[in-house]
């Protein structure tokens, strides 16, 4: 009896691994921290992560056809808005804030400035709802996909069901995504004592700067803590924007807003929630010339930071080493040549 | 080779499958009717009704979620339906009949469900059917369900359009949303009714005044406890 119960068992198993369809090809390096994404309900595929491409082009995901994920986050300047302080949607309107840069973040807890997205596979409704962005609805959306046989096919293969859905919409946006991973920059490369990564004495003292006045918030090596700070802007009084506070309605998050990671920086200018810094000189002064002392100060800028302006010089060179060209320029990511020639 | 040992094995795992089926309980039907009613007259799109509070209200939109059926047998064993959640429209008649498997030869004694979709539903991503997002009842700007949906027109709302919106959700504390609700069941164990009446959500709402809740919050919180008192269970 024990016998048959334990051949039952084994084939069991066989028929489990053979049912199984592909593994994740999400990668990153062995000693990075563990992502926060469960993968297991939604493992990436190479297939999965096409569709989703496809999908974060495709302006048919706002109200009138004309804006894409990508027209406020482009790939060269790590997936966020260049040039604009507050990034505009469908007929020109203007949001009230800066759109984020889209890297790493299957080590993101949060999502948006004020941290209101509590998961990634979420996190397309905000920018597909709201009235300044895409206007539209993910039912739409479903349904004007459901009509492009082109769509059918990519939902099948990801899926092994061409049946449309607004999970499997969000689903498959989230493996395009999460796999905007960058960590082949030159400070990578420093810290895996791999050819490329030798720092100049400049870069070395703007590492050693870094470390000692920015890296309590913006951590290695992610350059981001997950965690909401006032960092003392003052208000704009054109947009009156309390940041976190809207989302708990604790006055104690006033005028805190997500920690960004610094990750590519050199190209994701404009600066701050509010993209009110142009150039990463502006944002160097502010942290040590411009903080604006309120109730809700994070601690770590409660004291002045003073840095020569060799020191501020050193930080800015060690900064730029955070850039990764070839996450900028990588060809898998940028817009699909097929959702031209295929209708 | 391979092939035939994939044949066998699923055969197999079929059978398996099959004879831990029959091993199971026998279950029988039980059939949930959601009738919606205001004032104790048939809920209609289009139609006039008049609140307590003398407001003229005319109904868009009401959409809800119940979830996690449990019923509690008379000897005194649980028996709880996975993973259930229903989205009931009442204006689509679809959503307003739930069959449900339950034991048979077992009698009911109590019958438990949530109005609302529990918390841990609303932080773990892009859910599926009665959950998919594109039922629009997920919250876009700050995660989480939107646990009812009452929407409509009244002459005295000073709105646009003279439209009330009441959307109730949330679930992080201090202000979740989800009530968790039960009825005795004494006499009919194959078809149970639940009257949701609409009219009791307006009892104390003067839609001049309150026309509009859309966020998570003390109000919220307050509406949510409010629609609690729209249900009750006829045999």
């Amino acid at each position: 009896m024990k016998r048959i119960t334990c051949f039952i068992g084994v084939l069991l198993l066989l028929s489990f691994i053979g049912l199984k369809v592909s593994s994740t090809i999400f990668t990153y390096p062995e000693y990075w921290p563990k992502p926060i994404y469960d993968f297991s309900k939604n493992p990436v595929t190479e297939e999965g992560f096409q569709l989703g491409r496809t999908l974060f082009y495709d302006p048919r995901l706002s109200k009138d056809n004309t804006i894409s994920c990508a027209s406020c986050h482009l790939q060269a300047s790590g997936f966020t808005h260049i040039d604009h302080d507050l990034s505009h949607g469908i007929e020109g309107k203007i949001g009230t804030r800066n759109s984020l840069a889209i890297m790493n973040t299957a080590w993101s807890s949060s999502f948006m400035w004020d941290g209101g997205i509590n998961h990634l596979e979420v996190q397309a409704l905000a920018p597909l709802t709201s009235e300044v962005e895409m206007a539209e609805t993910l039912e739409n959306v479903v349904r004007k996909l459901d009509t492009i046989p082109f769509y059918k096919d990519l939902f099948y293969k990801a899926f092994q069901d061409s049946t449309i859905t607004g999970q499997r919409v969000l689903l498959g946006l989230t493996q395009f995504t999460i796999m905007l991973n960058t960590y082949n920059s030159k400070y990578d490369k420093y810290i895996r004592k791999e050819e490329g990564g030798e720092f100049t004495a400049q870069e070395k003292n703007g590492l050693k700067l870094f470390k000692e006045n920015c890296t309590s918030c913006h951590r290695e090596p992610l350059f981001a803590n997950n965690e909401f700070k006032n960092n003392g802007l003052a208000v704009d009084m054109t947009l009156n924007d309390y940041g976190r506070m809207k989302i708990t309605q604790d006055s104690e998050d006033s005028l805190k807003f997500k920690v960004p990671t610094l990750r590519n920086i050199q190209f994701t200018k404009p600066y701050m929630h509010d993209g009110r810094f142009e150039t990463l000189q502006e944002v160097i002064t502010h942290y040590t010339n411009g903080i604006q002392h309120s109730e809700t100060l994070a601690d770590e800028l409660k004291e002045a930071i003073v840095l020569t302006s060799n020191e501020k010089v050193d930080l800015l060179v060690f900064l730029h080493t955070l850039t990764d060209k070839g996450f900028l320029f990588d060809k898998r990511f940028s817009f699909p040549r097929e959702l031209i020639t295929q209708k | 080779m391979k092939d035939k040992l994939k044949t066998i094995s699923c055969l197999l795992f079929f059978m398996f499958f099959s004879i831990l089926l029959f091993s199971q309980q026998v279950k029988e039907e039980l059939n949930i009717m959601i009738e919606p009613v205001f004032n104790g007259e048939k809920l209609r799109k289009g139609y006039w009704y008049i609140s307590k509070t003398g407001d003229s209200i005319q109904f868009k939109k009401v959409k809800f979620y119940l979830t996690d059926f449990k019923f509690e047998l008379t000897n005194n064993t649980y028996h709880e339906i996975n993973k259930n959640y229903c989205l009931i429209d009442v204006f689509n008649d679809e959503t307003l009949f739930k069959s449900l498997k339950i034991p048979k030869d077992k009698k009911i004694k109590e019958v438990y469900f949530s109005l609302g979709v529990k918390g841990s539903l609303s932080e773990s991503g892009a859910h599926s059917r009665d959950l998919d997002p594109a039922n629009g009842m997920y919250w876009a700007w700050q995660s989480g369900y939107i646990n009812m949906k009452i929407e409509g027109v009244s002459p005295n709302c000073p709105a646009r359009k003279n439209k009330f919106t009441f959307h109730i959700g949330g679930f992080q504390e201090p202000y979740p949303t989800l009530r968790k609700l039960s009825f005795p069941v004494s006499h009919n164990q194959k078809k149970l009714t639940l009257v949701v009446d609409i009219a009791t959500f307006f009892d104390d709402i003067i839609l001049k005044e309150n026309h509009s809740v859309m966020i998570p919050g003390e109000e919220a919180s307050g509406l949510a406890n409010t629609s609690v008192k729209m249900f009750s269970l006829k045999e």
